[in-house]
């Protein structure tokens, strides 16, 4: 985690006992439509859209448009949670930028190539970013490459800037490196190939559909949500009132290792009790299937220990 | 893991056994490790007394031990012990095609035979690299026009974070300059 991108995001983990975030960077709040909406009374699409759209407007008009650069979002927050934004999220983010003048980027490093069903998360919900950055699926792991795209807005200032000889001062030593950007391309091709894309696609809502139907029911599981091959499932100690876990428990992380037992790798992310899923395109519908089988009895185990500990201050445990 | 067949551009997995291997008992004056006290150590045991693992905690790792991947295959990975995993993760939201597939060793194996680097500064260029270029263009939303290449997620989002100050001074606006903010709704 380099030290911008750290800044950017805003997880705590990331930014405590490194100083960070720089202070080129302010926040809003992420779209949260299982906890934040609700809390701030929203409950349609369309009025947290609005709200969120209106809680940058008035960050910016503190800031002072005049100062605000750039704003950047993941299409669907990854790490920070598997976080699906509104419909309509976008188009009302976008308009407050444009009133202003500010650069959208569109953080795809997760999404790219792929991942929502679609190559880009700005083309699943319809949003024309100035900037895009990319790098996992793009290589799908094979050699470590990124990609940042320069839309039009920001290429042509670049271009018309050019003619007095100014050198572009910023770049790495392996800056399209020949082995990453071979390896790309050959997956590339597979993804073509195979219509991996289309795949992500198709398989994303049974991925989805399967694990609600196996765990939704489940005593400390708050919310199965998914987008594309992106899933996850928030661990709560009560359904009822979302009441998280108290963090030393490390639930999530708790679950995660029961699923290793299990011969199941899933992710715990580092800000809260959910669990991500985001398995490999080419995987099939069985394998989806045993994927929400082992999830379930991971999670039934877990509760049977919490059971068995006896800790009274949680509400279901006898 | 690929060893090169005497046919051209032909790959074999080798076969490799990960979970112990031998080294010499350390010689006198030579630093010795807490977790090395046999002269067969683990792959555990090494990784214990020598990595600093990123987004770890040291205590977890130290107390018990690391998980030794070994061989992947499609969506499985399977560790030294034997172990097979579905993995439902792809690594960190990555290994979107699946593990183990040839074309993409191929084709790194070609490229490390025939250039197996050269920089892109001062305009230098290779053939990876510009077709690259252009194929992610072809697929992205039509207003993007250039690519930069790096090597992670993150170092793009900090030349992302260079390139839009660079703008800001391109264009003279010099409220907007170094100072300027940028803002966030991320957690990567």
């Amino acid at each position: 985690m380099t030290v911008a991108a750290g800044s950017l995001t805003g997880i705590p983990l990331v930014h405590q006992d490194f100083d960070l975030p720089l202070d080129f960077v302010r926040h809003v709040s992420a779209p949260d439509t299982y906890r934040d909406a609700g809390a701030r009374n929203c409950h349609t699409d369309h009025d947290y859209a609005q709200l969120l759209a209106q809680e940058l407007e008035n960050l910016i008009q503190a800031e002072g448009p005049d100062t605000v650069a750039a704003f950047i979002a993941e299409p669907v927050m990854g790490t920070g949670g598997v976080l699906i934004p509104p419909d309509g999220y976008f188009q009302e983010i976008k308009k407050v930028l444009d009133r202003h003048d500010v650069l959208l980027i569109s953080d795809e490093v997760i999404c790219g190539f792929g991942r929502l069903g679609s190559w880009f998360g700005a083309q699943k919900y319809a949003f024309e970013p100035d900037l895009i950055t990319t790098a996992k699926g793009l290589t799908s792991g094979y050699q470590p490459l990124s990609a940042l795209l320069v839309g039009e807005r920001v290429w042509s200032v670049l271009h018309e800037h050019a003619e007095d000889g100014r050198v572009f001062g910023h770049g790495f030593t392996y800056s399209g490196h020949p082995i990453c950007t071979a390896a790309a391309l050959a997956n590339l091709d597979i993804i073509e190939r195979e219509g991996l894309v289309e795949r992500a696609a198709e398989l994303g809502p049974y991925l989805l559909d399967r694990m609600t139907e196996k765990v939704a029911t489940c005593r400390i599981v708050g919310d199965v949500r998914g987008a594309g091959m992106m899933l996850g499932i928030e661990l709560v100690a009560d359904r009822e009132t979302k009441t998280p876990f108290e963090p030393r428990r490390k639930i999530a992380a708790r679950v995660m290792k029961v699923c290793m037992s299990k011969g199941l790798l899933c992710r715990a992310l580092p800000n809260s009790d959910i669990i991500a899923i985001s398995p490999p395109f080419v995987i099939g519908k069985g394998d989806i299937d045993c994927i929400a089988d082992r999830m379930d009895q991971a999670l039934e185990q877990v509760v049977n220990e919490l059971q068995d500990e006896k800790d009274l201050d949680l509400a279901w445990v006898s | 893991m690929f060893a090169r067949n005497r046919a051209p551009g032909r790959l074999v997995a080798m076969t490799v056994e990960l979970a112990f291997i031998s080294v010499e008992p350390p010689s006198e004056g030579e630093r010795t490790l807490p977790h090395s006290r046999n002269s067969r150590k683990s792959l555990a045991t090494i990784d214990q007394d020598s990595l600093l693992h990123p987004f770890t905690a040291i205590s977890d790792q130290l107390s018990n031990g690391p998980s030794v991947m070994a061989k992947g295959d499609g969506i499985t990975v399977v560790d030294t012990e034997g172990k097979t995993y579905i993995d439902a993760a792809a690594g960190l939201w990555c290994v979107n095609v699946g593990y183990g597939r040839k074309e993409i060793a191929e084709a790194i194996l070609d490229q490390a035979l025939n250039l197996a680097y050269f920089h892109s500064f001062n305009a230098m260029s290779n053939a990876a690299s510009i077709l690259l270029s252009e194929r992610i263009l072809r697929v992205a939303p039509r207003n993007m026009e250039r690519v930069f290449f790096g090597t992670s997620g993150s170092d793009a989002n900090d030349s992302c974070v260079k390139l839009i100050w660079y703008y800001n001074n391109c264009v003279v606006d010099p409220r907007r300059r170094r100072s300027s903010h940028a803002i966030a709704a991320i957690m990567e």
